[in-house]
């Protein structure tokens, strides 16, 4: 087990690698200049090329590559362009908020999804069942950005039950926080609900029909042990792939749902750097969320042997 | 003796998109207490939809049609939910025909064996792993204590099909409903699971209704056999009877087919199971009886006592 986490953790390096030459590279591509940006359009050809040669803008793209990857080898994420704060000190002010949204997502998400695809799969065929299919088709197709917006004019602003504006952090006032929280997380997380509780529908669907839960059944369990012991344990296995890479959506899905409802996370921080062309900024967040879902994915792996212990870690 | 369960006139009908197929067509058979009673017939003749109807566990799109199961003056069928699992796997136990599908592949082999015990009886988790040690001990598991914290996975067909026996068998049930438990094993597993089924029955009193297609493995286990086609019984009688004495075409033609050593070239019977949506006419059988007369053709045959205990479905006895 510890063998594989750690040859697991040697995988991350080239994942990380191709990572950083894309964030580098397409940054790099997109039309802009964060001189320009800084200096506002009244600024002289001289004064832009000046500041371009101070922030080194002027070298060789690889020599400026490689000396952002020898530094961030280091631990060196750079300094903003714009603020000159270190890189790093702003994710680590603003990765909380962006960790306790999408947590507060996933448990929302998981709350909603797996009961309602247990029950679908049990009530096969029915209404409740074809309800629940409509359901997660709109939960899927309707875009996040539209649907914060809708729930900010409804819940926050017409029915004043939300606040529309302004961040307590959940950690120094967890109900507080959670008011602020609540309404960006389920509308972040109603995206993979409605994914996850397909997979949890199809997969209990065939775990359903298979014989252990008969032989479950001739046992003499009650119906909620033969669905909820045996059958969902087993179907949770295939859920958990889903688990793990919609935590990528929900990671990239914050950068809107930030900005929407103006939290001070890291997603919406990526905008307004990508705005800016504050490459140092762009290239550290992407690299650090790249490495957050990376992670996370290594979690959903070692959490398939709880689920299926056939499952060797070799 | 008052038998310990009596199938009345089941009838189990499959909903299908193709119409409805009888699965089921008026089987009536008993089990003694302590019998081993064989249930003989060919894949599609009833004789798993019928044991599985008796727990209630018609799969979908199964329906009971009708008839009665009874059981110690109650009726199966009329019982509700909570009163039949009480039933199910306390007083009567099933095993199933693949013991490599039948285990949940998510628990260990302890946590399936005492749950059937906790949910049955009010025992501590010790006292139940305890006796689910001394049950696999029973079923001839080397080292059981050891074992019984094994996944299914660890374990071959063959121990798993005892790791079941021991489970249908740990709360003492009245009857044990044995669905083809040894056609999925080796041939040499075959026989000590087998013996092991005859010597639990012997020891523990437990009824067997063993369900197979297999005669050999009738002839050496049960005292009285039930033969099935297409959803019917059409022989039943001492298992001395049948072999010796057998009736119905149907059962004759397998018999002939059980090749033996130095026997004459084996039989073999002409056609195929029909398919149960498409029954024929009459008798079921006719199209591949070699004894068939005009009247099979047209009217369903009669269930006639040959002798005493000896019933055959068949116009030859009119």
């Amino acid at each position: 087990m510890l063998k594989y986490i750690l040859k697991r953790i040697i995988y991350l390096i080239p994942t990380i690698g191709m990572v950083a030459v894309m964030v580098f590279l397409l940054i790099h591509m997109i039309p802009g200049d964060p001189a320009l940006v800084m200096l506002g359009n009244d600024a002289t050809p001289q004064d832009v090329e000046a500041l371009r040669d101070a922030l080194g803008l002027n070298q060789p793209l690889y020599q400026q590559f490689f000396l952002w990857v020898g530094r961030v080898l280091t631990g060196d994420f750079g300094v903003s362009i714009h603020s000159k704060v270190p890189v790093l000190t702003s994710i680590a002010d603003r990765f909380p908020v962006t960790l306790s949204l999408t947590t507060l997502a996933l448990v929302f998400s998981l709350i909603v999804s797996i009961p309602s695809g247990v029950l679908a799969a049990v009530k096969h065929n029915t209404k409740s069942d074809y309800m629940f299919m409509l359901g997660t088709i709109l939960g899927v197709s309707v875009p996040g950005f539209w649907l914060g917006l809708l729930c900010l004019l409804v819940f926050s602003v017409q029915l004043g039950w939300f606040p529309s504006t302004g961040f307590v952090a959940i950690w120094e006032n967890f109900w507080e926080g959670l008011r602020y929280l609540l309404l960006p997380a389920v509308t972040l997380g109603l995206f993979m609900a409605a994914v996850v509780a397909r997979m949890v529908r199809s997969s209990m669907l065939e775990v359903l029909r298979l014989e252990y839960v008969t032989h479950a059944r001739a046992k003499g369990l009650s119906e909620w042990k033969v669905i909820n012991k045996h059958a969902l344990k087993n179907a949770f296995a295939p859920a958990l792939t889903t688990i793990g890479i919609q935590y990528g959506m929900l990671l990239g899905g914050a950068v809107i749902t930030e900005t929407v409802f103006s939290l001070p996370g890291l997603g919406k921080y990526l905008v307004v750097a990508i705005n800016m062309r504050d490459y140092p900024v762009v290239q550290g967040c992407i690299l650090f969320i790249a490495l957050v879902y990376v992670l996370i994915n290594l979690v959903v792996d070692l959490l398939y042997g709880f689920f299926d212990p056939r499952i060797e870690y070799k | 003796m008052e038998p310990l369960l009596r199938i009345e006139d089941l009838q189990v009908n499959f909903h299908t998109t193709q119409g409805v197929a009888q699965a089921v067509c008026g089987v009536n058979y008993h089990i003694d207490p302590g019998e081993v009673l064989g249930v003989v017939g060919e894949s599609g003749s009833g004789k798993s939809v019928t044991a599985l109807a008796v727990l209630g566990l018609v799969p979908h799109p199964g329906r009971i049609a009708g008839g009665r199961i009874r059981y110690r003056e109650r009726d199966l069928l009329n019982l509700p939910a909570k009163e039949l699992r009480k039933v199910r796997g306390d007083r009567i136990s099933m095993i199933f025909q693949e013991p490599m599908i039948s285990l949940n592949p998510a628990f260990t082999i302890e946590n399936q064996l005492t749950e059937a015990l906790r949910t049955h009886r009010s025992i501590s988790k010790q006292e139940a792993r305890n006796r689910a040690v001394e049950m696999l001990a029973m079923v001839d598991i080397p080292d059981p204590a050891k074992r019984i914290r094994d996944y299914p996975h660890h374990l071959s067909g063959g121990m798993r099909q005892r790791v079941m026996i021991a489970e249908a068998l740990l709360l003492d049930p009245d009857v044990l409903l044995a669905d083809e438990p040894t056609t999925a094993l080796d041939v040499t597993v075959q026989a000590s699971v087998l013996d092991l089924m005859r010597r639990l029955n012997e020891r523990i009193g437990t009824a067997i209704m063993l369900i197979t297609h297999n005669l050999g493995v009738v002839a050496e286990s049960a005292k009285r056999v039930v033969v099935m086609y297409c959803g019917r019984v059409v022989e039943q009688g001492a298992v001395g009877e049948i072999f010796g004495n057998a009736a119905h075409p149907y059962t004759r033609g397998l018999l002939k087919s059980i090749p033996r050593p130095g026997g004459s070239e084996l039989y073999e019977m002409k056609g195929i199971v029909p398919s149960i949506l498409e029954l024929p006419q009459g008798c079921p059988f006719h199209p591949r009886c070699p004894q068939a007369m005009p009247r099979c053709v047209r009217e369903q045959p009669p269930w006639r006592e040959l002798a005493a205990e000896h019933h055959a479905l068949c116009w030859l006895y009119e």
